[in-house]
């Protein structure tokens, strides 16, 4: 391309266009110390964001750590408490069953008492057999005294010792017998109200608690498996989303490329726009290269500029991960 | 055992994110901010099982630290992967004529990065 004189040069025109080259680079050093300071900021705030990254994801891995510790594995640990619900289970069926067994042991004595009772009345009716006949006895002893006259009176007293014994076995005869139905009495009545009804409703009320338990017990069981199962999906999900950060994290490495691929375009403008003053200052024919020299610093920055478009948008022939 | 994968890049936040990604999932990593002191480390008796390094980097950058790295015999088949904004065929082809295994183009997502490093590393 052939030089376009612009105005006629001179030593005076060249060192005004230095100047304002010179004002034009001044500004173009403040906007690029400003864009360092953002690219040391943006790498301040990424470090610090993986750190606390990491921290989150190793608090994660404490906290599975923790809940594996504490069961061994979900698995024992569920198996464990579905044990103890069983073992409950089986307690409740126990103590359930108790009151029927108590109420037909306790009838089963009760019975043999009053049957044992019972058969007592027997040795009323033989005492009072033997007084029937002792008095008897007795009587006819009586007789048999008084018709011996004189001779037969000593006999005649003991015969009546002899009837006045036979009626106080009649009359003990008669209080054991009155004793053993009131034993009987007692027997029947007593014990049915008192002692067994009172075990018997303890007993249903341990069979009530330990249900309670045993339910506890389940709720608790279905409780930590939902916990563990929640835990373990949600440290999926945020190890998967911590590993994304991650790789996010990675554009601030991105825009700091790009950022100082502007900076050296600009850099090698004012480089261009250095020589052309020159050349204005020294008359020299450079201008008509201008142009093109400042075209090539824009096509060099927009190739670099697009190899990022075409890094983010992923295609057949440069995809963005590739194994050789 | 964990495997050990050397990382090599001048970007502070790129050694962070790239560092901790993989410790998560459970390797040992190693780093390096250029290809002279990632030599250095190799040099000195690391022996990593993988090797993930940047393109444009001071001193020396991604394309001679791959060529450095195998003209060792030690290194002749360790696995290198880059991890760079270069995108364009002509550098891959370059890569891949020096002996890189693969390219990778900034930004990888965390678990994109998982993927490929066990391809390249089986039973890790």
């Amino acid at each position: 391309m052939s030089a376009i004189p612009l105005f006629p040069a001179t030593v005076a025109v060249g060192d005004t266009a230095t100047e304002l080259v010179a004002a034009h680079q001044r500004l173009d050093d403040a906007i690029h110390d400003q864009l360092h300071v953002v690219i040391d900021d943006t790498e301040a705030a990424a470090t610090n964001l993986i750190v606390r990254v990491r921290a989150l994801s190793d608090a994660a891995t404490v906290l599975l750590k923790v809940l594996g510790a504490s069961g061994e594995s979900e698995q024992s640990m569920t198996k464990e408490i579905a044990g103890s619900a069983d073992r409950i289970a089986e307690i409740g069926t126990f103590v359930q069953a108790l009151p029927t067994a108590i109420r037909s042991d306790v009838e089963q004595v009760h019975q043999s008492a009053i049957d044992e009772v019972k058969g007592l009345g027997g040795f009323t009716r033989v005492i009072k057999e033997i007084s029937e006949q002792t008095n008897m006895l007795a009587i006819n002893a009586a007789i048999v005294a008084a018709s011996a006259g004189e001779s037969g009176r000593g006999f005649t007293v003991v015969a009546n010792e002899v009837r006045e014994l036979s009626r106080r076995s009649a009359r003990a005869a008669v209080m054991i017998e009155e004793g053993l139905e009131k034993a009987q009495v007692t027997l029947r009545d007593g014990i049915r109200r008192s002692s067994m009804e009172k075990r018997v409703t303890e007993a249903e009320g341990v069979v009530t608690s330990l249900r309670a338990l045993q339910s506890n017990y389940s709720r608790m069981r279905a409780y930590y498996e939902s916990l563990i199962s929640v835990i373990t999906e949600h440290n999926t999900a945020l190890a998967s989303e911590i590993t994304e950060i991650l790789g996010h994290i990675q554009f601030q490495d991105v825009v700091r490329q790009r950022i100082e691929r502007a900076m050296l375009a600009s850099e090698e403008r004012n480089e261009i726009l250095y020589r052309y003053a020159e050349a204005v200052r020294t008359q020299a024919d450079v201008l008509g290269t201008l142009p093109s020299e400042l075209d090539d610093i824009v096509d060099t920055y927009l190739a670099g500029e697009q190899m990022h478009e075409a890094a983010e948008k992923t295609t057949d022939s440069a995809p963005r991960i590739e194994l050789f | 055992m964990a495997k050990t994968i050397l990382v090599v890049d001048d970007s502070a936040t790129m050694v962070m994110s790239v560092r901790n990604n993989l410790e998560i999932a459970g390797f040992k990593v190693e780093t390096a901010d250029d290809g002279v002191k990632a030599l250095s480390k190799l040099n000195g008796g690391l022996k990593p099982d993988l090797i993930i390094t940047d393109i444009n980097m001071p001193n020396m950058g991604g394309m001679e630290l791959i060529k450095s790295v195998r003209a060792l015999p030690a290194f002749r088949f360790t696995p290198i992967l880059t991890l760079t904004t270069e995108s364009q065929q002509e550098k891959r082809t370059e890569g891949k004529k020096l002996g890189a295994t693969g390219w990778l183009v900034k930004p990888v997502g965390g678990a994109d990065l998982l993927k490929v490093v066990r391809q390249v590393l089986p039973g890790s």
